[in-house]
């Protein structure tokens, strides 16, 4: 039997292009989840969402005010009811987003000055939404209020340009930073890649390195590498190191070019983090397998830490909002190091900065804790797998 | 006639007993199967109990130092949103604060805002908002946008009145009308309510399936299968069995339902409405559809190991095709197709519009009616798969 580094690596590599199914789970899955994540979120933004209106009033204004809503990008007037309680229903039982009643007289009212209330009773369960109705919904209200205000005030002898000092005496500016249209499916995309891709990283790099043990074939690796456990662990994983890289690389492709993500960074500095990452992750493989007793419980704690580390990233919901333990709790998922780094150097271009730093050094902890793990894989394998 | 119900009645219950102790002879199903799901419940609750994130850091440049200029500020700090934690009067300062994540908007007041108002001119504020994450862009925008409309609305109020109209009517004059707009069900946009009645329903199908996975790839594995459940062997007998074993899913599923919905809403405040009847009624065909997608999967799990690799990759996806962090109607037309056979898809649906928007089970039967359709078109494919690997090994062996 040929023996070293490169024999172990050689060996690997057959295995994974032999393996139908390993291929599947390393290129195949994460592809699918990626088209997955990129066609679900196709349209970028959330446009037409329907809402129901109750118009008791039926007057050539409030048909304005209707035509109005209409014509606005994110509502759709899905369903035009004739009364309270049935509308109602269609926000209660999922159909619509809203209810937006304008009330009886509504026309008489707005003429005699006596402001009546247009109702916009919206469901703030779906956080996304509600968030783009009720602005939307005050957006439509300002307009139509400034074209009536306008009208009264050219009557009364204004110029149109000396109007607009009355109606809004302060403008505001707004500066969408980063993701000028508000993006959404390049915001989501940027975090639900990388999750979907670490997982897998981490669940196969458990397999290469538990199923050794499972089936009992330590001392056989052992004998390959010289008895050199740096030898045997890097000879396994340089091989899935190098496709992730490519997944890796693939799905940053993806990310930047494809889905247009904003890219205020080193596309080739992003793909170096990436490896790095990988890395980290193979580390915390190498941690989880060798602590454990079975292969199964290597799986069900290295899928569950990947699979609940999307919460901890911060990102659709920020670390602001959660208690200060939960806080620090982020730090022990690798993957909140790495989104949080890649947002800041790739999407906000900062180069470097301190909490950059702090990132970097969390995620070099991972490492340094896979390698204080080798020796004890190193006994695993000496004892020869599990349960011997 | 009715000799063969009663036999079929006792192998329903042969199922139901025999599933039960398969599930408590394997210290990884328990694990992955009660307590996992418990502890994704109680811990998730904690992680957004606080709902909402309040006084985030902004910066305010104020190159004006006028009054209003420091009303503006003033009131910006006093939203519940925001909290200006820095004020300067360098843009250069602001940008290197936020360079150093110190504060996640800047909002700029520039030079002579006070004195361009009272001459009438439209000086603008200007507010750079971070939409690298959506909700600091939120916080920040929502708050900028609150505090500019009040002082609009004073401004032009004190304009109307200095010309000589009463109070009453230069507010009735501001506006034709007022746009009120009232948020239902979560008012205040907490962020635990929106989640998790979706995540009980997501974490109870991706522990259950994968717990189930590893029951089927263990007998798989040691070509225990067909011994396991020889008993089913006989005319109907995979009939009446699958429905057995899917009962003893129900009782636990159920359980671990009845603790998300009744113990952990309560422990951490979220909201509950509705009728507890109908909420269990509904979750009948849910669990079902869960339990015969979870035997269906077995024809994919060769290994134990395989089904707790794949489950947990999917748990994410299915959670986007619930429709909570993207509104379905947004969903390209094939993906809505798609997204009902994942039973969480109506399941969350249906749960969210029974426990948080109080509608009655007669309200949402269309989504009842299709989550008992996707039910039987599970137990129709698990009929198949326990067809499959009963029948094929024992005649086999024979």
């Amino acid at each position: 039997m040929k023996k070293g580094f490169v024999s172990i690596f050689k060996k690997e590599c057959v295995r994974i292009f032999s393996s139908p199914r390993l291929l599947l789970l390393m290129i195949g899955i994460p592809a699918l989840l990626f088209f997955f994540y990129s066609s679900l979120l196709s349209e970028n933004v959330a446009r037409n969402l329907p809402v129901t209106l109750l118009d008791l009033d039926k007057s050539s204004v409030s048909r304005q005010l209707v035509r109005m809503i209409d014509a606005n990008a994110t509502m759709d007037i899905a369903y035009e009811v004739t009364d309270e309680l049935e509308g109602q229903r269609t926000v209660r039982t999922g159909k619509s987003f809203a209810l937006i009643v304008i009330p009886k007289d509504f026309h008489k009212n707005v003429q005699n000055g006596l402001a009546p209330n247009v109702m916009c009773y919206f469901n703030g369960q779906y956080l996304l939404p509600a968030g783009l109705i009720q602005r939307d919904f005050q957006l439509i209200a300002g307009s139509f209020a400034a074209g009536a205000q306008i009208e009264i005030l050219k009557k009364k002898g204004m110029m149109p340009e000396q109007t607009k000092g009355v109606i809004t005496p302060i403008g505001t500016d707004s500066h969408t930073l980063f993701n000028p249209f508000l993006n959404y499916g390049a915001y989501l995309n940027l975090g639900f890649l990388p999750m979907a891709f670490q997982i897998v990283v981490m669940i196969v790099s458990i397999y290469a390195l538990g199923n050794v043990l499972k089936y009992k074939r330590g001392h056989e690796l052992l004998e390959q590498a010289n008895n050199k456990v740096f030898v045997a662990i890097v000879g396994k994983l340089l091989p899935y190191t190098i496709v992730f890289f490519i997944v890796g690389f693939f799905m940053n492709s993806l990310l930047f070019y494809k889905i247009q993500a904003p890219l205020n960074g080193s596309f080739a500095f992003i793909n170096l983090i990436t490896l790095s990452f990988i890395i980290v992750c193979q580390s915390m493989a190498l941690f989880v397998t060798s602590v454990v007793t079975s292969l199964r419980t290597a799986m069900t704690i290295g899928g569950g830490y990947t699979a609940l580390a999307f919460s901890f990233t911060g990102y659709t919901f920020p670390p602001e909002g959660m208690s200060n333990f939960v806080q620090e709790l982020n730090y022990i998922f690798p993957f909140h190091s790495y989104l949080r780094f890649v947002i800041s150097y790739a999407v906000r271009g900062i180069s470097f900065n301190g909490m950059q730093r702090t990132y970097l050094i969390v995620l070099s902890v991972f490492v340094v804790i896979g390698i204080i793990s080798a020796p004890i894989y190193y006994l695993r394998l000496k004892k020869g797998g599990y349960n011997v | 006639m009715f000799k063969n119900l009663i036999a079929g009645l006792a192998l329903i219950f042969e199922g139901a007993k025999r599933e039960v102790k398969l599930i408590f002879s394997d210290s990884a199903v328990i694990t992955s199967y009660i307590f996992s799901v418990l502890f994704v419940f109680f811990f998730y609750s904690y992680v957004y109990s606080n709902e909402v994130i309040e006084d985030l850091s902004i910066v305010v440049v104020d190159q004006d130092n006028s009054k209003l200029s420091q009303q503006v500020g003033r009131m910006l700090d006093a939203t519940a949103q925001v909290n200006v934690t820095y004020k300067t009067q360098s843009v250069d300062i602001a940008q290197q604060l936020y360079k150093e994540e110190k504060v996640h908007g800047i909002i700029i007041i520039p030079p002579d805002f006070g004195h361009d108002i009272q001459k009438g001119l439209t000086p603008s504020v200007s507010a750079y908002c971070d939409a690298a994450y959506m909700l600091y862009y939120k916080q920040t925008i929502g708050a900028v946008m609150r505090t500019m409309g009040t002082i609009n609305a004073q401004i032009e109020v004190n304009k109307t009145m200095s010309s000589g109209v009463p109070m009453k009517q230069a507010m009735a004059s501001r506006r034709p009308f007022n746009p009120v707009p009232v948020p239902l069900y979560n008012i205040n946009s907490g962020y635990g309510t929106f989640l998790l009645p979706v995540v009980f329903l997501i974490a109870l199908q991706t522990l259950q399936i994968s717990a189930m996975g590893v029951i089927g790839g263990t007998l798989r594995e040691g070509n225990l299968f067909a011994r396991t459940f020889s008993y089913a062997n006989r005319k109907y007998g995979i009939f009446f069995s699958t429905i057995g074993r899917s009962l003893a899913y129900l009782v636990f599923s159920m359980f671990l339902m009845m603790i998300a919905t009744l113990v952990v809403t309560r422990a951490f405040n979220f909201p509950l409405r509705g009728n507890l009847f109908e909420i269990i009624v509904f979750l009948i065909p849910f669990i079902l559809a869960v339990t015969f997608l979870g035997m269906t999967a077995v024809n994919f799990f060769r290994k134990r190991e395989e089904a707790l690799m794949i489950v947990t990759i999917f748990s994410l996806p299915t959670m986007l095709f619930s429709g909570a962090s993207w509104p379905m109607s947004s969903f390209p037309l094939w993906m809505q197709k798609l997204s009902v056979f994942v039973p969480t898809t109506l399941g969350a649906q249906g749960y969210v519009s029974l426990s948080q928007f109080g509608a009655s089970l007669y309200e949402i039967k269309d989504i009842f009616i299709q989550m008992w359709l996707v039910c039987i078109f599970y137990f129709i494919l698990a009929l198949w798969t326990n067809r499959r690997f009963i029948c094929k090994k024992t005649t086999n062996s024979i």
